[in-house]
């Protein structure tokens, strides 16, 4: 019998082949692009971190309970609330999606305990799937060995029909936290050379792209070290606000409004500052 | 037809489909936000962040919306988010560029259509804005829009106080003062004047 392999091991076995695949593209290029994008590699070493999109409520319930949720971690909490199984609250929530989500997470070693989110160089992520960017601080990985990045999204890049799992592609992706920088390099190599500098934190991480960041064990606020989100969608809020001393708001705009007004109250009891992008 | 294919629904956010193209809407729900997404958006938003699948069918816009307005209070009414809150801290804590926005709002916008109360709530509320302090440009603008408002609105009630009060009634309404006592039309004027409109309501 296989044995189940472990995400994080098989990202720290790729160390070494990551940077081959880094030093070998380095001997291709240009002196130009060269510097590019040993400049590019620098800056995500230097300056990423991990971020987390969320909506509003999931953002407030984080910061209320302290602790964040992957989606078994709530399916336990509905348990005692439900008439179903456990399975049965997955397959509810996630419909067609089950069987890959399932695939993907019970193919490694304790794949239930996985967080993902986004390798970020600035600004608000993945924004289509929630306004708030939620940022990791650097100490929450120092020292973690359960953190691991793949090129992009993991089910739509290395899940294969008939959900089997593209074992090649994705050993030869995964990076470890401390070859982070390479992987983002060999990912996006022309893209960098050819990108004014100012475009690389889009570029690193958008609604259509990312690097995928997976990593385990316990996150509580006190691991964030900002929230972001974009000033489109600070404006919306404060057009609420605005209108709200005109004419007065609807129930259901009133109780966004709201929300965000406690977002903001908890963050700064937290000390997590608001950057607006 | 418009089929609803995943939702947060206490966040009121959607992804629909419609006429061969999935769209993502939120409040809220202007058109200028509805975004085209392609398929495996939603792969993403419902293994990653937390969507839920759905699948129901609407005959147009107004009927999903107010299906995605009404499940959003009925979800936060449930979760227990019934505490008032004050909107306010918003437009203090509101980025520089986002003042600017207003401030021009009010100049361009609100002062022209006389809407005074409005303006003096939103000034007094950006005075106490941390930002404003350290930005004594920004500051210097806000308080001579303040002076503006107050002026146009005591120039305002002082021409209305005016009119209903002691001023030559026979000079100024010749034929009205032919038929009613200048009392009679003093206390009418003063009705006006605090009803804020001519009409009695439903009048």
């Amino acid at each position: 019998m296989d044995l189940m392999p472990d995400l994080f091991d098989l990202a720290l076995a790729n160390q070494a082949a990551l940077e081959a695949r880094y030093d070998g593209l380095c001997s291709q290029k240009s002196e130009a692009e060269l510097e590019q994008l040993a400049r590019f590699a620098g800056r995500v070493e230097q300056d990423s971190r991990v971020s987390l999109n969320m909506r509003q409520t999931p953002l407030l319930s984080f910061l209320t309970l302290g602790q964040h949720h992957n989606i078994y971690e709530w399916a336990r909490t509905r348990v005692p609330h439900s008439t179903g199984t456990l399975e049965e609250i997955l397959r509810g929530r996630l419909g067609p999606y089950f069987e890959a989500r399932m695939a993907f997470d019970h193919w490694f070693v304790d794949g239930e305990s996985f967080r993902y989110g986004a390798l970020n160089i600035g600004g608000a992520g993945a924004a289509r799937y929630g306004d708030f960017c939620a940022v990791v601080c650097e100490r929450f990985f120092e020292g973690r060995r359960e953190s691991a990045y793949l090129g992009s999204d993991s089910l739509a890049t290395y899940l294969l029909p008939g959900f089997t799992i593209d074992e090649a592609r994705l050993r030869e992706d995964v990076a470890p936290h401390c070859s982070r920088h390479l992987l983002a390099a060999v990912k996006l190599h022309s893209q960098v050379c050819t990108t004014p500098e100012a475009g690389w934190p889009r570029l690193l991480c958008s609604d259509t792209d990312f690097v995928e960041a997976v990593f385990a064990g316990p996150l509580t606020p006190t691991d964030l070290e900002s929230v972001r989100m974009l000033e489109a969608d600070y404006e919306l809020y404060a057009e609420f606000a605005f209108e709200d001393l005109r004419y007065g708001l609807s129930i259901c705009d009133r109780m966004l409004t709201e929300g965000f007004v406690l977002v903001l109250q908890l963050l700064e009891a937290r000390g997590i500052p608001l950057e607006v992008v | 037809m418009l089929k609803l294919v995943a939702a947060a629904l206490e966040d009121g956010w959607a992804f629909v489909e419609t006429e061969g193209e999935l769209l993502l809407v939120r409040p809220p729900y202007r058109q200028s936000m509805t975004r085209q997404v392609p398929q495996t958006a939603l792969q993403t938003a419902v293994s990653t962040y937390g969507f839920e699948v759905r699948a129901e069918t609407f005959d147009d816009w107004a009927a999903l919306i107010e299906f995605l307005r009404a499940r959003l209070i009925e979800s936060r009414e449930a979760a227990g988010q019934t505490q008032p809150q004050d909107s306010r801290e918003i437009l203090r804590r509101a980025p520089r560029s986002l003042l600017l926005k207003y401030l021009d709002r009010i100049e361009q916008e609100l002062l022209p259509r006389r809407e005074w109360q409005a303006v003096s709530n939103i000034l007094g509320v950006l005075l106490e804005s941390p930002g404003l302090h350290q930005d004594p440009q920004l500051h210097q603008r806000v308080v001579r829009l303040l002076a503006r408002c107050n002026q146009e609105m005591a120039g305002y009630h002082g021409d209305r106080a005016a009119l209903a009060g002691d001023l030559d009634l026979v000079r100024r309404f010749p034929r009205a003062t032919q038929r009613n006592e200048p009392a009679e039309i003093t206390t009418y004027a003063r009705g006006i004047w605090e009803r804020g409109q001519v009409l009695r309501i439903c009048a």
